[in-house]
């Protein structure tokens, strides 16, 4: 019946009622809005029935107007078997020793994979987990989050060519791909050695193929400076058309650069000055709750770095994360620079430019300045470079026809 | 003074076709078989006990004899009374 089960949800009294005519007792009830139930005569003097819990403070009031004696009998109901629950230490330390130990247990790293290398590759990524921190049985919030593992392992394990990092609950899944260095035996094209850019010719070093320039000659983009074939006039005498060959060799010919930077004579920079307050946070779903330092430092430059560190219950993230957030105080310096200073400086950068653009073995010989002005605060230089570089490039000659 | 109202009352219920528990504060006696009886609009409770129920009703009493009785709920104004119903009295004043 449901009067009887909301009635349980919410707890309900058994009392009993001792006087002359203990039925007047719940008639008065009755009329004061106390509903009752079940009740029944013991003797003339006693009898007992049953009220709901949130109308014990009415009962009360009625108590004391009337001649009766009421006990409580029984107490029956959901309140009530939660009052009793909450009675039972043991129990509670139980159940709360039990979830504790199943959220540690839940966080704690219990199986690595490593599928998709050798063995030794494999023992090299074991041993490198381990230095982060990362093996069986350690906890899950000290570890870097897969993303950054993956990051980590391919910089530091060069033999890996791709790493896949994957958290599943409790367990690590690590996918490699080897790099298979085999080293491919260059197959010489056929074909003639151009020049890449405009010079003069220095040095001519050839290993292989008709040299068509020598020293001091000047050569534009895309001048043939070292031929497939070998003499051809004589090779054309004998009627026979020459099989062209790869040419190989180096041409290192004079280059010329022309560059321009500018320099502003103030700079302002960012430094930490090594100030830092650590802020730590609980976050639980939206809200951010500070546990720990509720200091806000009142830096007015500054840099701020955040780390969530997540916690599982069995194979489920819980809403609950710990942010931990650090928040560096920086300064501002400016820095004004002489215009002699600041040159120094453009010289400088536009050297490191111009080598990041050549090849390893570019060396450059003479540096001009070709003009040099300050214009709204900043240094102006226009720079001429003369450079010593291979300009050799091959051009393959296709031969099908 | 009083009869004169009751008249009236009755009058009224008969000519709009109203439930005469109504408006005559009547109360309505509703049993199932003789194990259970629903009292509404009564007016207090007399008596009580395992064998007898007094109930004040409007211009008299019901007394209602029985074995094993137990008010199974308790409302304002309504009883449902459970045990084995012997008989049903109406008493006058």
């Amino acid at each position: 019946m449901f009067f009887y089960k909301k009635n349980w949800l919410k707890g309900y009294i058994t009392i009993e009622i001792r006087g002359q005519y203990p039925e007047h007792f719940f008639d008065m009830c009755a009329r004061y809005g106390i509903p009752s139930w079940d009740v029944s005569k013991k003797n003339t003097t006693a009898a007992i029935g049953k009220i709901k819990l949130s109308d014990l403070s009415k009962l009360r009031r009625i108590k004391k107007r009337s001649i009766y004696k009421v006990y409580f009998k029984e107490r029956t109901g959901l309140p009530f078997l939660i009052d009793s629950l909450g009675s039972q230490k043991p129990l509670i330390i139980g159940c709360m020793i039990a979830f504790a130990i199943i959220f540690i247990l839940s966080n704690i790293v219990w199986r690595i994979d490593v599928s998709g290398l050798d063995e030794e590759i494999e023992n090299k990524v074991l041993l490198q987990m381990e230095e982060y921190g990362l093996e069986k049985g350690s906890f899950q919030w000290n570890i870097d989050s897969p993303a950054i593992l993956q990051k980590k392992l391919l910089e530091d394990i060069p033999e890996l060519l791709w790493v896949g990092v994957k958290k599943n609950g409790s367990a690590f899944h690590l996918e490699g791909v080897e790099k298979t260095t085999v080293e491919k035996p260059e197959e010489a094209e056929v074909g003639h050695l151009i020049a890449a850019k405009e010079g003069v010719i220095v040095d001519l070093f050839v290993s292989k193929g008709q040299p068509l320039v020598r020293p001091n000659d000047v050569v534009y983009k895309d001048d043939i400076l070292v031929s497939a074939y070998l003499e051809q006039q004589e090779e054309e005498d004998e009627g026979n058309k020459a099989k062209p060959l790869a040419a190989e060799g180096e041409v290192i010919a004079k280059v010329w650069y022309k560059s321009e930077v500018s320099i502003p004579l103030t700079n302002n920079y960012h430094v930490l000055n090594g100030q830092a307050e650590t802020k730590h946070y609980l976050h639980f779903s939206s809200f951010l709750i500070p546990f720990w330092n509720f200091m806000n430092p009142d830096y007015t430059n500054y840099q701020m770095e955040t780390e969530e560190k997540n916690f599982y219950f069995l194979k489920w993230k819980l809403p609950i994360s710990y942010i931990k957030q650090t928040i560096y105080q920086s300064e501002v310096m400016e820095k004004k620079m002489e215009k002699q200073e600041a040159k120094t400086l453009a010289l400088e950068q536009a050297k490191r430019e111009l080598l990041r653009q050549l090849p390893l073995d570019a060396e450059i010989t003479e540096e001009k300045v070709l003009h040099e002005r300050v214009e709204s605060g900043k240094v102006k230089l226009t720079l001429y470079y003369t450079v010593l570089e291979n300009i050799a490039k091959k051009q393959p000659i296709s031969q099908g026809d | 003074m009083k009869k004169m109202r009751e008249t009236l009352k009755t009058v009224f219920t008969n000519t709009f076709d109203l439930p005469s528990e109504v408006t005559l504060e009547l109360p309505r006696i509703t049993m199932i078989g003789s194990i259970h009886a629903y009292i509404e609009n009564h007016q207090g409770l007399i008596v009580f006990s395992e064998t007898e129920l007094l109930l004040k009703i409007h211009q008299g009493n019901v007394r209602i004899n029985g074995e094993g009785f137990v008010l199974k709920m308790m409302i304002d104004k309504d009883i449902l009374l459970e045990g084995t119903i012997k008989d049903v009295k109406f008493e006058d004043e």
